[in-house]
C-alpha cells in the first residue's frame, strides 16, 4: 500500500509527448511527405534530419499550421491538435522559429517578445511590469540586449534571439527550430545551446532541424532521418555517427534515368573562369568551366550557389574577384551586359524571376532577343512566332497555341519555355546556367531536361547546373563543386561522386 | 554606430521639431516685432484647433498602415449635415446637430474602411475617388454656393478665450483629445496593436490580431475626428463652404506633419505628440511667411518641399530599416 | 508538321476590354437617346458628338501618358498640374515676357520634361513610392505656377489671358463644322503610341516590365532607362495637354486641367490598363475616354447638374477599380492560384 503511494507520487510529472501519425502530404507533381510517423517526447531535443526535399520543412509547416497535411494527425499528449491556422498553434502550444523573422522593426525589444500579450494593470498597459519581466528573460538567456531598444537597431543575431525568447515568454510545450544558428556566432551558439539545455530541463518538447553535423552531436538526444518524404530511421544521437547518418539519408535507387543519358564527352577550351570571387553572400569562390561540360553546383539550401551565378551574370555586386570569359576579364554591371556576352540564367524561381506570367509564350521566349526581331521599327510578329515555334518543336512543349499564357502551363513546360528563350537560334549563348531546373516538375518531363542538359554540353555549350537533389547533380554534370556557407568545399568528378561523399562536402564545416 | 542611428531616427523626432518652431519665431520676431500681437495668436491657435484634430485622425491612420485622401471632403459632409439638421429642425440645440454630423463622419469613414479592406482596393486610389464623391455630394447639396450659419452658441466655441489671454478654450480641448490619443496609443493594448498592425501585419496575424479590423476602426475614427475638425472650421468660418475645406488639403498638411515628427509611412511608428508639434512647425511656418509678406507662392513652395524632404527622408529611413531586417531574414510588407 | 498559330484575331479581339466597352458604349448611346427624348431633350445629334469630340481632346493626352505608365507598373499623378503649369508658362511666356508663340511653348515643354525627369529620379534613385512622390511634386509645382504668376506688381494673377493669332489659330481651328483639329491630332496619337506599345521593342519592354519587374531585367530589359522615359514622357504629354487647353481658352489659369487628371485615369482603367501592369492598350483607353465623356454629356443633356460630375467621375473610378481587382481575382481563381 504505502509502496503504491510512493510510486504514484514519483510519476507526478508526466512526460509530454508530440507524435505525428501518418502525416502525408502531396503537392502539384510530388510526394512531399508519406506516411511519416514519429514521437518526440520531453526533456529531449530531437533533430529532424534529411537532404533538401526530404521533407523536413513541409513538416514544420504541417506543425506551426501553416499549411495542412492530406492524412494524418499530430497528438500532443495524446490529443490530437486542430492546427488550423499558424495563430491556432502557437495557442495550443506550438512555437516554430523560423529563418524569417517576425518581428516589429519599429517596437522595442519588450514588445516584440510580448506580442498580442502586453501586460495590463486596471486597462492600461504596464511599462514597468513589460520591462521587469523582458528583462526576467533576457537575464536568464544572458544577453546584453537592452529591453527598451526597438528591434530594428539589433545585430541580426540579436534579433533571431528575440525571436527565440518570444517562443520562450509563450511557453509552448513544443518549440522547434529551423536553422537556428545560420546568423549566430560561436558565442551566441554556446548561449542558445544553454538555452536549450534549460529547455529540456523544463520538459519541453525540443525539435531541432538543422545540417550542421557538428551540432547535432552537440545538443540533440535523438535524430529522426526523413527521405524523399518518408520516414527512414529514428536513433539516438549518442548512438550514431555521421557516416551512418548521411548512409540514411542518401542512397536510393535511382533506375535507369540516369543510365540512358546521352553524355558529351568532348570538352574544349575554358569558356568560363571566375577567381577568387567574393560577393555579399559568397567568399573566395573559384572554378573553371570548359566548352562541352557540365558543372554542378551541389549543396544545401542557403550554400550560396544562386548567388554566385547571380554574380556571374551581373544581377548582384561583386566585391573582389574575377570573371574571365572566354580568357577575357569582363565586368558585368547589369544582366544585359551578361547576355550580350553570352551568358544565359534561368532563375531559381521560375514563376517569381524567369516568366512574365501574364503574358503569351512568344513574349516570354523573345524577351532578350527583341533587338534581332525588328522589321524597320517594328516588331516582326511573324518571326516572332518563327522563334517560338522553334522552342516548342525543340522543346515539345505542350500548348494549344502559340500565344497561351505561361501561367496555364504546367511546370514542366514553364521551364521548357524558359530554356527555349535562352537556345533559340538568335540567342549566341555560351554558357548555360541553369538553377534548378526540375523543382517541382514531374519525373517524365525531369528526364527530357537531363537530356537536353547532355544536348548542350554537345553543342560545345558550358552548362552550370544547380540542384538540391543530390541525385541529380552528382548524375547528370560531369564535375561537381560543392558549396557550404557561401564557400566551395570541395569538388568531386562524376566518376568518383556518391551521395555520401557528396553530402558530407555539403555539410562541411 | 548603425544602431544608434536607427534608434534616431524610431524614436521621434519632437524635440528637433520644438527647436525648428523656435528658430521660426524668432526669426518672424526678429524681421517683424509687431506681428507678435494677440490676434495673431488667437489666429494661429484657432488654426491649429482644427488642423489639429485632422492631424490626429491622419497620423493615427498613417501608424496602422492607411492614408485616407478624403478626409477633408468627409469634414465638408459633416458639416453639410450640421447645416441641414439646423435648417430642417430649427430651434435644435447645435450640440445634437453636432452628433449627427459626427455620426456622419463616422459613416463616411466606414465606407473608406469597407473599400480599402473589404474589397480590398488600393487605399490611395479609392480614398481619392471617394473624395470626389463626397465633395461633388457637398457642392451639389447648395448648389455650390456658401451657406452661412447663424447660431450664436456654435461661433462662440472657436471664439471665446480663456480670459485675457489668446487662448480659445478649444484649443484646450485640442491638447486634452491629443492627449487622451497619445495615452490610448501608448497605454493600451489597442493602441499598441495599431503598431503592430502597421508595423507588420503578418507578425500581427501570428499574435493574434486582426489587421483588417483594426484599420477599419482607424478610418472611421479618421472620419470622426474629420468631422469634428470640419465643425472647428465652419464654427470659425460662421459658414458652411463646400469647397473651402478640400482646397485646403488639410489632410496633406497632417501627412507632412505626421512624418516630420517620425510617423512612417510605412506605419508602425511615430507618437501623435511629434505628430502634433510637425503640425505647429507647419502652421507657425505659414504665419511668419506670412507675416514676412512673402509672396502666396514661397509658402505652397515651402509646404511642399517639405513634403519632398520629409518623404525622401523617410524613404530612407525605411530603406535602411529594410535591409537590416532583409538580411536577418524579415520580409516587409509593402505599403498599403 | 506543326500548324501552331496564335489564337485568331478575331477570338482575340473580343477578349479585349476594348470589345465590351464598345458594346458599352453603345447600350449608353441607345439609353441616353430614349432618356433624353422623354425629358423632351435630344440627345443623338451631332451638336452632342462633335461636343464629346471636343471634351476629348484634352484629357486624351493625359490618358495616353498615364496610361503607358499605369502599363509599366507606375503612376503619375503629377500629370495634370504639369499641363497647368504648362498653360501659364505659355501665357505668361506670350503675354508678359513678349516671347513668339512657338518659343514659349517650347520653354513650357522643356519645364515638363524637366518635371518628368524629376519625378523619375525620386522613383528610381530615392526609390519613393510613385504615389507620394508625384503627388509631392504637384505639390511643388503648384508653388511654381504661382511663383511665375506673380506679376511685376506682385499680384496673383489666377488667369493669364494672351493674344496671338496663330497660336489662336491652331487652337481654333476646326477642320469639318465645328471638329477641332486637335481631336484629330489625339487620336492620331492615340494611334501612334498604340502601334509603339503593341508593335516596338520599347513598347513590348513596357509591357515586361509591368508584368514582372525583376524577370524583364533578369532578361536584359533596362527597367530603369525606360522608366526614366516613361515618366518624361508623361510630364510632356501633360504639358501639350495644357497646351491644347490653353490655346482654345486662349488663357492660361492655375485651375486648368483640375478635373482631368482623374479623367485620364479612370479613362485608362475602363480601357483595361491594370495597375497590377502588364495589360491594356491605347486602344482600350481611348474607347474608355469616349465612353466616360459620353456618359458625362448624356448625363448633362439628361439634366443632371455638374457637381453631380465630381460625384459621378469619383463613383465611376472606384466602380473601374473595383472591376480591376473583381477579375485580377477572378482570373487567378480559375488558373487555381
Amino acid at each position: 500500500m504505502e509502496l503504491e503511494q510512493k510510486a504514484a507520487q514519483t510519476v507526478e510529472k508526466k512526460v509530454r509527448t508530440l507524435e505525428f501519425k501518418n502525416i502525408s502530404k502531396a503537392f502539384p507533381g510530388v510526394q512531399a511527405l508519406d506516411d511519416v510517423s514519429f514521437t518526440a517526447v520531453g526533456g529531449k531535443v530531437l533533430a529532424l534530419l534529411g537532404e533538401n526535399g526530404a521533407g523536413k520543412s513541409t513538416l514544420l509547416k504541417i506543425l506551426s499550421g501553416d499549411i495542412p497535411c492530406d492524412e494524418g494527425q499530430i497528438l500532443l499528449d495524446g490529443e490530437p491538435l486542430a492546427l488550423t491556422s499558424p495563430n491556432k498553434a502557437i495557442n495550443l502550444g506550438i512555437s516554430v522559429i523560423y529563418q524569417e523573422r517576425q518581428l516589429i522593426p519599429s517596437m522595442s525589444v519588450m514588445e516584440n517578445i510580448f506580442l498580442g500579450a502586453l501586460p495590463v494593470r486596471s486597462g492600461f498597459v504596464s511599462y514597468k511590469e513589460l520591462k521587469a519581466q523582458t528583462q526576467a528573460i533576457i537575464d536568464e538567456f544572458g544577453l546584453p540586449i537592452d529591453p527598451t531598444v526597438p528591434v530594428a537597431a539589433l545585430s541580426i543575431a540579436h534579433q533571431q534571439m528575440v525571436e527565440i525568447m518570444k517562443a520562450y515568454r509563450r511557453n509552448s510545450p513544443v518549440i522547434a527550430f529551423d536553422e537556428p544558428t545560420a546568423p549566430l556566432t560561436d558565442k551566441e551558439i554556446d548561449i542558445l545551446f544553454g538555452l536549450i539545455k534549460r529547455l529540456k530541463e523544463e520538459g519541453k518538447i525540443i525539435i531541432y532541424v538543422s545540417h550542421r553535423m557538428k551540432e547535432i552531436f552537440q545538443i540533440t538526444d535523438e535524430i529522426v532521418v526523413l527521405k524523399d518524404g518518408k520516414f527512414v530511421t529514428k536513433l539516438n544521437t549518442s548512438e550514431t555517427n555521421e557516416q551512418e547518418l548521411i548512409k540514411a539519408m542518401v542512397g536510393r535507387d535511382i533506375g535507369d534515368t540516369y543510365a540512358n543519358l546521352s553524355r558529351n564527352d568532348k570538352y574544349g577550351d575554358v569558356v568560363l573562369e571566375v577567381n577568387n570571387l567574393t560577393t555579399y553572400a559568397v567568399h573566395d569562390v573559384s572554378f573553371k568551366l570548359r566548352k562541352g561540360e557540365v558543372i554542378g553546383l551541389a549543396g544545401l539550401v542557403g550554400a550560396g550557389r544562386t548567388e554566385v551565378v547571380r554574380a556571374i551574370f551581373g544581377a548582384d555586386p561583386i566585391i573582389s574577384g574575377e570573371i574571365k570569359l572566354e580568357g577575357k576579364p569582363v565586368k558585368f554591371k547589369t544582366p544585359r551586359d551578361a547576355i550580350n556576352a553570352g551568358i544565359a540564367l534561368c532563375p531559381e524561381d521560375r514563376k517569381e524571376q524567369g516568366l512574365i506570367l501574364w503574358a503569351p509564350i512568344t513574349h516570354n521566349v523573345s524577351l532578350p532577343v527583341l533587338k534581332k526581331l525588328k522589321k524597320f521599327l517594328f516588331l516582326d510578329a511573324k518571326a516572332e512566332d518563327d522563334l517560338t515555334l522553334g522552342a516548342i518543336q525543340q522543346y515539345s512543349i505542350k500548348t494549344p497555341t502559340l500565344d497561351k499564357k505561361v501561367l496555364e502551363l504546367s511546370g514542366g513546360n514553364q521551364q521548357k519555355v524558359i530554356l527555349g528563350r535562352w537556345t533559340s537560334k538568335l540567342v549566341t549563348t555560351k554558357v548555360l546556367i541553369l538553377d534548378e531546373p526540375t523543382k517541382g516538375i514531374d519525373v517524365g518531363t525531369k528526364a527530357e531536361i537531363y537530356q537536353m542538359v547532355c544536348d548542350f554540353a554537345k553543342q560545345g555549350i558550358g552548362v552550370i547546373f544547380i540542384s538540391s537533389e543530390l541525385t541529380e547533380v552528382i548524375n547528370v554534370a560531369d564535375t561537381i563543386y560543392v558549396m557550404h556557407n557561401g564557400r566551395i568545399t570541395g569538388s568531386v568528378k562524376r566518376e568518383e561522386a556518391t551521395e555520401e561523399n557528396v553530402l558530407a562536402l555539403a555539410m562541411l564545416e | 554606430m548603425k544602431q544608434s542611428i536607427i534608434r534616431k531616427i524610431i524614436n521621434g523626432k519632437a524635440t528637433l521639431l520644438i527647436i525648428l518652431i523656435l528658430i521660426v519665431l524668432l526669426i518672424t520676431y526678429i524681421r517683424m516685432p509687431n506681428s507678435f500681437t494677440k490676434g495673431n495668436a488667437q489666429q494661429i491657435l484657432s488654426n491649429l484647433c482644427f488642423y489639429g484634430m485632422f492631424g490626429v485622425g491622419v497620423a493615427m491612420l498613417l501608424m496602422g498602415g492607411g492614408f485616407d485622401f478624403a478626409t477633408s471632403a468627409h469634414a465638408t459632409i459633416s458639416t453639410l449635415v450640421f447645416y441641414k439638421v439646423l435648417q430642417w429642425i430649427p430651434g435644435i440645440p447645435w450640440g445634437i446637430a453636432a452628433i449627427i454630423s459626427i455620426i456622419a463622419g463616422a459613416l463616411c469613414g466606414g465606407v473608406n474602411a469597407f473599400l480599402s479592406q473589404g474589397i480590398k482596393l488600393m487605399p490611395f486610389i479609392a480614398t481619392i475617388g471617394m473624395s470626389s464623391v463626397w465633395s461633388g455630394l457637398a457642392q451639389w447639396a447648395t448648389r455650390g454656393q456658401f451657406k452661412s450659419i447663424n447660431n450664436p452658441g456654435f461661433s462662440a466655441i472657436t471664439a471665446k478665450c480663456i480670459g485675457k489671454t489668446p487662448i480659445p478654450w478649444l484649443f484646450l480641448f485640442v491638447i486634452a483629445v491629443v492627449v487622451a490619443y497619445s495615452v490610448v496609443l501608448k497605454w493600451t493594448r489597442f493602441g499598441r496593436s495599431v503598431l503592430v498592425c502597421g508595423g507588420n501585419p503578418a507578425a500581427a496575424r501570428l499574435a493574434g490580431l486582426n489587421p483588417d479590423k483594426i484599420k477599419s476602426i482607424l478610418y472611421i475614427n479618421n472620419g470622426i475626428l474629420a468631422a469634428v475638425g470640419g465643425l472647428i472650421w465652419s464654427s470659425q468660418q460662421k459658414m458652411y463652404n463646400p469647397t473651402g475645406l478640400t482646397s485646403l488639403m488639410p489632410e496633406m498638411t497632417s501627412l507632412t506633419a505626421a512624418m516630420l515628427g517620425g510617423v512612417s509611412f510605412m506605419g508602425g511608428s511615430g507618437t501623435l505628440g511629434s505628430a502634433f508639434m510637425g503640425i505647429v512647425l507647419i502652421t507657425t511656418l505659414s504665419y511668419a511667411l506670412q507675416t514676412m509678406q512673402l509672396p502666396l507662392w514661397f509658402t505652397t513652395l515651402v509646404n511642399g518641399l517639405l513634403l519632398v524632404i520629409a518623404l525622401t527622408i523617410d524613404s530612407f529611413a525605411s530603406k535602411k530599416i529594410r535591409k537590416n531586417m532583409a538580411t536577418a531574414g524579415i520580409v516587409m510588407p509593402g505599403m498599403r | 508538321m506543326n500548324n501552331l498559330t496564335r489564337t485568331s484575331l478575331v477570338k482575340r479581339l473580343v477578349r479585349t476590354q476594348a470589345f465590351s466597352l464598345l458594346i458599352l458604349l453603345v447600350a449608353m448611346i441607345l439609353i441616353f437617346t430614349a432618356l433624353a427624348a422623354l425629358k423632351g431633350a435630344r440627345f443623338f445629334t451631332a451638336k452632342t458628338f462633335i461636343g464629346i469630340l471636343q471634351d476629348i481632346a484634352v484629357p486624351g493626352f493625359l490618358a495616353i501618358g498615364a496610361g503607358c505608365l499605369i502599363v509599366s507598373g507606375n503612376i503619375d499623378l503629377s500629370q495634370a498640374t504639369v499641363g497647368a503649369l504648362s498653360g501659364i508658362v505659355i501665357a505668361i511666356g506670350i503675354s508678359w515676357w513678349g516671347l513668339p508663340w512657338y518659343v514659349a511653348v517650347l520653354i513650357a515643354m522643356l519645364f515638363a520634361a524637366a518635371i518628368g525627369l524629376i519625378n523619375a529620379i525620386l522613383i528610381n534613385e530615392i526609390g519613393m513610392a510613385p504615389f507620394i512622390a508625384t503627388m509631392a511634386m504637384a505639390a511643388v509645382i503648384r508653388a511654381l505656377m504661382q511663383l511665375l504668376a506673380t506679376d511685376s506688381g506682385g499680384a496673383l494673377q489666377s488667369t493669364v489671358t494672351f493674344t496671338d493669332p496663330a497660336l489662336t489659330t491652331i487652337g481654333g481651328y476646326n477642320i469639318i463644322g465645328d471638329i477641332p483639329m486637335t481631336i484629330v491630332i489625339v487620336v492620331v496619337a492615340f494611334i501612334i503610341y498604340g502601334i509603339i506599345l503593341k508593335k516596338t521593342e520599347l513598347g513590348r519592354s513596357i509591357y515586361m516590365i509591368g508584368g514582372n519587374r525583376r524577370a524583364a531585367r533578369l532578361s536584359g530589359i533596362n527597367s530603369k532607362g525606360i522608366i526614366y522615359f516613361l515618366y518624361i514622357n508623361c510630364s510632356v504629354l501633360g504639358g501639350i495637354s495644357g497646351l491644347a487647353y490653353t490655346a482654345r481658352a486662349k488663357q492660361g489659369s492655375l485651375q486648368a486641367l483640375s478635373g482631368d487628371q482623374f479623367t485620364g485615369l479612370t479613362a485608362a482603367i475602363l480601357g483595361g490598363i491594370s495597375f497590377a501592369g502588364g495589360s491594356g492598350g491605347m486602344g482600350g483607353a481611348f474607347l474608355g475616354l469616349v465612353v466616360l465623356k459620353t456618359f458625362y454629356k448624356g448625363m448633362l443633356i439628361v439634366g443632371s447638374s455638374t457637381y453631380l460630375t465630381l460625384v459621378l467621375s469619383g463613383t465611376l473610378l472606384i466602380l473601374a477599380l473595383s472591376l480591376d481587382v473583381w477579375s485580377q481575382r477572378r482570373q487567378r481563381k480559375r488558373l487555381g492560384i
